[in-house]
């Protein structure tokens, strides 16, 4: 048999209303494997372990579970369990009778399939039957009762068997709510953002408890979060995501040393992230500045993302000839263990420095960074790309709105690409105004500018703009008709 | 401190209104139960009569068996009802709630005719059956609207955590949903149970006055024998605190507040 | 052989495919049957609307005539007059008593949320005595109280009585509100000297608006759906439209002549009502989704 538990087949979930939440993803999830779904809020995360849990069903796609398709399955059937983000205990019920809700509803569903096994055998079988089911009974009960308290004592809450589930604290809710789920022995455990409600110190306490659980019991743990620092701590595997689209899979480490692109980047750890040309292999132009780099395979001025992390940023003496770029200081922090500090370039562009050695603000630094430290990624996008239709002379309708164009050379009716340059498209900060409008959702500081998403119905334009916004702003698009540009050859 | 004390103040006209007109008047009622009819004296013949006299032994027993079986015919058809409403999947559920309670915006009396007339129209004579039929009519919405409440508030994830624990959806409506929505449940059978054993509009119009209930008895002694009728009122009381009693037993005393309905 | 192991396995299988299809229509079959117990709820209200536009009493044998209608907006006959009189009646005395049950009602929960919590407790049992009372009782009570103290009964008697009664649920609709709202607010208003009647008045009035509302419409709805209060309170020669329609009960068939179309006229007031507040409730929210 293969080691792979959970298999996802590019399953995708439309809500109604059109809202595209998971789009086409596959993951193949090991025995036994700690796996963390991580991305922002909206990112399709907790719909994904909705489908697997079975309270959702995929728009298209399959899962399997042992290599066997499950999409069909009702959760009530499935072998996962699920922690819930709020907990979701049984008000109704004392922490015993919680813990032992799926073991009692599996008792029964067995004493009633022997008891319909009495009615089908008779004669002589039937009293050995019938004594089977009595043993059984006795059993079960005091078999429950075991697995309860060994359950409990798991999570370290022996002697709350009693105890009413509205009486117990959040932190101790929670535990009930993983013994709940764990007492079943599940093939995999479920946990929706289960540490989301507690405080910081008893997140931490909490996460390496889970670790330590996980170790001990083998199972697959398949964990959500939007909480970087837990996913890192925590998982054999990250799974990030983004606008329902995985990003990158990988170990903690590779996740956070080997960022695929610069939202992962971005989003695990602290990272710079600068516009750069690569001008040949192993060098690269930012910040107008070469840098020796040791990234090969791209095209001759291609245009890339240049990722770099704080702590591999050295400051030196600004009279260092060894310094790539010269800078003033114009923020220092001290953050515990070393000084989070902000240069500012000769040419404008701002770092982010971590360092152990303080420098005060104001004072000249000159910067550094080795070659296998700067980490080039390919750009997703480098313009906006979307199919439109030609309104009428002058006006042509893409990405959610009817925008003013040269259309000279189009016929109305006709379907064309439309392309806009990233930095062609103007933010306004009243939704109604603009040709279209919709939701800032990823925000990313190129050192000189601001990169951003905006999500405008099913639409997504990426935007470079000076000005910083905000997560979820409502916003409005406007783009000059000199701009757009249109290219014959869009089908349907 | 001072302005606190100021402010409850503004209670006291609230306070005195309703001890003058709602409480100094059921004094009076217990006046009139131990006050001889024909003497003007000091009874106890009314309470004796209103406990012991096979006429209201026998009322009793109807008002609580017909009280009951409406209740729980309420019950059986408004679960249902309320739990698809309760739904989210149900798109134009908020719509057909309301449709649910503009009825009540009707004249209950203008209600019970209509039936009264249809009943005429096929044929059906008037009698017990008409007459639960039309308390079962009239009540219906008292049901529904507590439990449909109670149901919205129940955490969808609960549900979810009971199926995710392998409940079949048997499982989940006996063992989950139900026991969840136990107060609205309770408030709503008190909504149903109480006016059905008070009422003797519905009764007398729609049972043809082949039978009576409490609200009946008390409404057609008051005529002739305003002791006995106190008495009565006073044995309904009586039932009621102990409905109430039981109700609060098994609820929340918030839920009860304000009826829950509205 | 079948081992018992066997027989869970092909159950979940089985039962397991048509899970969602069976969901479905259970779905299907629950919606169908909220609709089909809709219907038999709005069937006499129906054939109200259909046999206004029928001669004679009840619901039977339609023949099309206007004379119900016409009867209604001329009121020829003593009886149609004693109607519209009686529907008179009950305007008055809704409105008059739940406007009073408003002010006492939202005074008093201003007063009671002042309060310690045991008086505060104590008055809010009290309030629920009328509110779970059967009628019945309250009207004998009411009656015995007038009588005693040689009230004249009249519509004054019965306003007294409806008052009484709905003004718990006005201060339960008003009492919420307070509890949400910040009473910092209010607290802010007397510390920049506004004297605790100016506070109330431009602080928490404005607030508690809403729950007011609301509070006056129930108080409103319970006035004229009463029947039993109004009865055992009015005196004879004073009817309200629920007094008025029982004595017509007694009829075998039921609703007569111009009551009917008078009966589908207050429904459709109520439909009409509720139709345009829900419109402007949905201009609203779209307005503030739009704005936001």
């Amino acid at each position: 048999m293969s080691n792979i538990i959970i298999e996802l087949k590019n399953v995708s979930k439309t809500f109604t209303g059109g809202n595209n939440v998971v789009d086409n993803i596959s993951l193949k999830i090991k025995k036994g494997e700690f796996v963390t779904l991580l991305g922002p809020s909206g990112c399709g995360k907790t719909t994904t372990l909705r489908m697997i849990a079975g309270f959702e069903l995929p728009t298209s796609g399959d899962i399997f579970l042992n290599g066997k398709s499950i999409i069909n399955t009702p959760p009530h059937l499935r072998p996962v369990n699920t922690v819930f983000q709020k907990y979701a205990l049984f008000p109704n019920y004392n922490v015993f009778d919680n813990i032992a809700f799926g073991l009692k509803i599996k008792s029964k569903r067995t004493l009633t399939e022997k008891k319909a096994e009495l009615k089908k055998t008779s004669g002589e079988l039937r009293e050995s039957v019938k004594s089977q089911i009595a043993e059984f009974k006795t059993g079960s009960k005091q078999e429950i009762i075991k697995k309860v308290k060994l359950a409990l004592k798991m999570v370290g809450l022996s002697d709350y068997e009693k105890r009413d589930v509205n009486s117990l604290s959040g932190g101790q809710q929670q535990r009930v709510a993983i013994a709940r789920a764990l007492v079943n022995e599940p093939e995999v455990l479920l946990l929706d953002e289960p540490l989301g409600a507690l405080d910081l110190k008893l997140r931490k306490e909490m996460q390496l408890e889970l670790k330590e659980m996980h170790k001990k019991l083998g199972i697959t743990f398949i964990y959500v979060t939007h909480d970087q620092e837990e996913a890192l701590t925590m998982s054999d595997t990250i799974v990030v995501m983004k606008d329902g689209v995985i990003q990158q899979v990988g170990t903690p480490t590779d996740t956070y040393n080997e960022p695929i692109n610069a939202f992962v980047a971005n989003f695990i750890g602290e990272s710079n992230i600068f516009d750069g040309v690569m001008l040949e292999d192993k060098s690269v132009r930012f910040d107008n500045t070469v840098f020796e780099c040791t990234d090969i395979g791209f095209k001759k001025n291609e245009k890339v993302d240049v990722v770099i992390r704080p702590e591999d940023i050295y400051l030196m003496d600004v009279a260092n000839s060894n310094a790539h770029v010269r800078g003033k200081i114009i923020s220092s922090i001290f953050k515990g263990v070393h000084y989070e500090m902000s240069v500012l370039s000769e040419n404008k562009c701002e770092y982010l420095v971590q360092d152990t050695t303080r420098w005060d603000v104001g004072e000249e630094v000159g910067i550094f960074v080795k070659p296998f430290d700067i980490h080039i990624m390919k750009k997703p996008y480098t313009s906006n790309i979307f199919e439109g239709v030609i309104e009428e002379d002058g006006k042509v309708n893409f990405g959610g709105g009817i925008f003013d164009a040269d259309t000279s050379g189009f016929a109305a009716g006709e379907n064309v690409w439309v392309k806009v340059s990233l930095n062609a498209v103007d933010v306004i900060d009243d939704k109604d105004r603009g040709t279209t409008g919709g939701e800032v959702t990823t925000i990313l500081f190129k050192g000189t500018h601001y990169h951003i998403d905006i999500k405008c119905g099913n639409f997504i334009y990426h935007v470079n703009t000076d000005v910083q916004w905000d997560d979820y702003d409502q916003v409005g698009i406007v783009i000059k008709p000199e701009s757009i540009k249109l290219f014959k050859g869009a089908e349907k | 401190m001072k302005f606190k004390m100021k402010r409850s103040y503004l209670a006291m006209p609230y306070a005195v209104y309703l001890t003058l007109l709602v409480f100094v008047p059921m004094l009076f009622i217990v006046y009139y139960a131990f006050i001889s009819d024909k003497t003007g004296g000091f009874t106890f013949s009314n309470i004796i009569r209103a406990l012991s006299s096979s006429e209201s032994i026998g009322t009793f027993f109807y008002s609580i068996l017909y009280g009951a079986l409406t209740t729980v015919i309420c019950f059986v058809i408004g679960y249902p009802v309320a739990y698809i409403l309760s739904q989210k999947k149900f798109k134009m559920n908020k719509i057909i709630v309301v449709l649910f309670i503009i009825p009540m915006w009707v004249n209950f009396l203008i209600r019970t005719l209509a039936l009264k007339s249809i009943f005429y129209s096929m044929g059906i004579t008037l009698g017990k059956g008409t007459a639960l039929f039309g308390m079962v009519y009239d009540f219906l919405p008292f049901m529904i609207l507590p439990i449909y409440t109670t149901l919205l508030k129940v955490d969808k994830n609960l549900i979810e955590a009971s199926e995710d624990l392998g409940a079949d959806p048997r499982t989940v409506l006996f063992k989950t949903i139900l026991p969840l929505s136990v107060p609205g449940i309770i408030s709503g059978a008190l909504m149903v149970f109480m006016p059905s054993i008070s009422t003797y509009a519905i009764t007398d119009t729609l049972s043809g006055g082949k039978f009576q209930l409490l609200g009946s008895l008390i409404n057609r002694s008051y005529f002739n024998n305003m002791g006995f009728s106190s008495a009565l009122a006073i044995v309904m009381l009586l039932l009621i605190f102990l409905s109430m009693l039981i109700s609060y037993r098994f609820t929340d005393k918030e839920e009860l507040k304000g009826g829950g309905l509205w | 052989m079948v081992t018992p192991n066997d027989i869970v396995v092909k159950k979940k299988t089985s039962s397991g495919l048509d899970f969602y299809k069976k969901r479905k229509l259970a779905r299907y079959i629950g919606n169908s049957y909220v609709y089909i117990i809709l219907g038999i709820i709005y069937l006499p209200i129906i054939l109200i609307i259909i046999y206004s536009f029928s001669s004679g009493p009840g619901f039977s044998n339609f023949s099309f005539s206007m004379s119900n209608i016409t009867e209604l907006f001329t009121a020829s006959t003593s009886d149609s007059r004693r109607m519209i009189t009686a529907l008179e009646h009950t305007l008055f005395v809704g409105i008059i008593s739940s406007l009073l049950a408003t002010l006492l009602g939202t005074v008093g929960a201003i007063g009671i949320f002042g309060m310690r919590k045991k008086s505060r407790n104590i008055l809010l049992n009290a309030s629920n005595v009328p509110i779970f009372n059967a009628d019945i009782i309250i009207a004998l009570s009411l009656m015995l109280f007038f009588t005693a103290l040689s009230i004249p009964k009249n519509a004054q008697t019965v306003i007294l009585a409806h008052t009484a009664v709905t003004m718990p649920y006005v201060m339960l609709s008003v009492l919420p509100r307070l509890k949400q709202m910040n009473m910092s607010v209010y607290e802010a208003a007397l510390d920049l000297g506004a004297t605790p009647l100016f506070a109330i008045a431009k602080i928490i009035v404005p607030e508690v608006l809403p729950g007011m509302i609301s509070g006056f419409v129930l108080a409103f709805t319970l006035s004229i759906d009463d029947f039993v209060i109004a009865e055992y309170t009015r005196s004879n020669s004073y009817e309200t439209l629920s007094t008025y329609i029982y004595t017509q009960a007694a009829g075998k068939e039921g609703l007569s002549g111009a009551l009917k179309p008078l009966s589908a006229l207050i429904f459709l007031t109520v439909l009409a009502i509720l139709i345009a507040y829900n419109i402007r409730k949905n201009l609203k929210t779209k307005n503030l989704q739009l704005k936001k």
